[in-house]
């Protein structure tokens, strides 16, 4: 029972940090997924951008006061195409956030949500025993076999004058070792990312000014 | 003749001039051409502040009376004469002026912060630091990060792991890899006390290499990278009734990174220990 608790633990944090290794690419997709989606917003604004460009390069290319009819007549064409464009793009955005927003619904419902659950569930499932019972000091074993409740019950019972009983052998519950587990996932993603991926940096000169 | 009476006619209109000015006519002529008849701005007369001053013996030299009754125009007023120490009336008062200013309401940060940048600069804000400081700074977190990965890389694999297997060893086949003297370092029952042991000496030998990083450089690692103990810096003395409130969050700062380092050993000894116990 607790290696299945323990093999579906590891996977949905495998799942967990993979999407967050990949969040930027998770936009990259979800903003080309939208441009597929509103597809004839998307048509629209190519064309008006294309248009705005070539009125654009129209307007370089002629004299504003030998065709000034024209040029006129192109620049009230732009200041219509720049409000039509800016309209187009913010619906784009609205429709990409949107997108954005069901994404991270999902990712709740589907991922986070149910790992909270699953730990609150099996939170005191031991997953293995320690060599002995005296391996850690009484209040610590207490704590990795029930959880860190015993920290506030161990001097409640104390003061209440009841007798707190534990177990035969002593073990480390689900919740506890999730919670070491990233703590020191966490710790190596750090200490991977300053050796491989931190530039060296040197002392920098210091000049002595006279 | 007429250029005498011109001369004449001249002297006589600057008189009069002269004369409005000193009654008080400058003010009310300001707010005529500038149309603020209502305006919060101190509506002194440089001309009637000369006059007053040339004549210290008249009844007519009246303090700066604002133009209306409202308590904001009234502090400000106040604040630019007097040096109150008060730093709660301070705040009260830029606030004051920040509202009439029009501007959006200030963060109670940059209040502070102007208000600590006022006082005197003993500070140093990151703001105004000079690109030396900020390579050294760089320089400095890059030398202390360097430390305590390399610190938390050798506990792990030089000591804690190689300890833990024989702990478990010991536990499961009862054989110890130690001389027998020595024994009784791989007991599970001396785990804790040999682990602590350990981590305080690590934890010393930290602090002592941390000392000499910050002696060498001359930064003070919390001082200059912690957001918290920059908050609490810009905080001016008696709002808070605390004293040496700066030097207590250091120290209990201290404490927690000290709490934090044992705890990431402990937790790396929980699940090196349940990979051991499986194989």
């Amino acid at each position: 029972m607790a290696n299945s608790v323990v093999i579906i633990a590891l996977f949905l944090v495998a799942v967990t940090k993979f999407i967050d290794y990949t969040a930027k690419y998770h936009s990259n997709w979800l903003m080309a997924l939208s441009l597929k989606t509103n597809s004839k917003d998307t048509r629209e604004y190519n064309s008006k951008l294309r248009k705005q460009r070539q009125l654009i390069e129209e307007n370089h290319s002629i004299s504003a006061q030998d065709n000034y009819a024209k040029w006129t007549k192109n620049n009230r064409q732009l200041d219509k195409l720049k409000i039509e464009l800016s309209e187009l793009d913010s619906k784009i955005k609205l429709n990409s956030k949107n997108l954005h927003a069901i994404f991270h619904k999902l990712k709740l419902i589907t991922l986070t949500l149910p790992f909270f659950v699953f730990k609150i569930w099996k939170g005191k499932e031991i997953v293995y025993y320690l060599p002995t019972n005296d391996t850690f000091p009484y209040l610590i074993s207490g704590v990795w076999n029930n959880g860190w409740l015993h920290l506030v019950l161990t001097p409640l019972n104390y003061i209440l004058g009841r007798q707190t009983s534990m177990s035969t052998k002593v073990g480390v519950s689900f919740g506890i070792w999730i919670w070491a587990l990233t703590n020191v996932i966490s710790n190596i993603e750090s200490l991977i990312k300053f050796l491989l991926f931190t530039e060296k940096i040197e002392a920098p000169k210091v000049t002595s000014q006279k | 003749m007429s250029e005498l009476s011109e001369a004449e006619k001249r002297r006589i209109l600057r008189e009069r001039r002269q004369q409005k000015f000193s009654n008080g006519g400058a003010s009310s002529r300001l707010n005529k051409i500038t149309g603020q008849a209502d305006s919060h701005l101190s509506t002194d007369s440089p001309i009637e502040m000369k006059t007053a001053r040339s004549r210290p013996n008249s009844k007519d030299t009246t303090p700066s009376i604002p133009s209306s009754s409202d308590a904001s125009s009234q502090m400000k007023t106040a604040s630019s004469d007097s040096t109150s120490n008060d730093p709660q009336l301070e705040i009260l008062k830029k606030l004051a002026n920040a509202d009439e200013s029009n501007e959006s309401t200030p963060d109670l940060f940059s209040l502070l912060r102007s208000m600590k940048s006022g006082e005197g600069d003993a500070d140093k804000s990151t703001e105004s630091m000079a690109p030396a400081d900020q390579a050294m700074l760089a320089y400095h977190d890059y030398r202390v990060n360097r430390l305590k990965y390399m610190t938390m890389l050798f506990k792990w694999v030089c000591f804690l792991f190689p300890y833990t297997y024989l702990v478990t060893r010991n536990a499961k086949f009862n054989v110890s890899c130690l001389p027998e003297s020595l024994s009784f370092l791989t007991m599970p029952s001396n785990f804790f006390m040999v682990f602590t042991s350990f981590e305080i000496v690590a934890i010393s030998v930290y602090y002592q290499r941390l000392q000499s990083i910050e002696a060498e450089n001359k930064i003070n690692t919390l001082h200059s990278t912690s957001k918290i103990v920059q908050m609490v810096s810009m905080v001016p003395e008696g709002i808070i009734p605390i004293p040496n409130l700066k030097g207590k969050v250091v120290t209990a700062l201290q404490y927690v990174d000290v709490l934090s380092t044992f705890v990431a050993d402990i937790c790396f000894v929980l699940v090196v220990l349940g990979l051991l116990m499986y194989i």
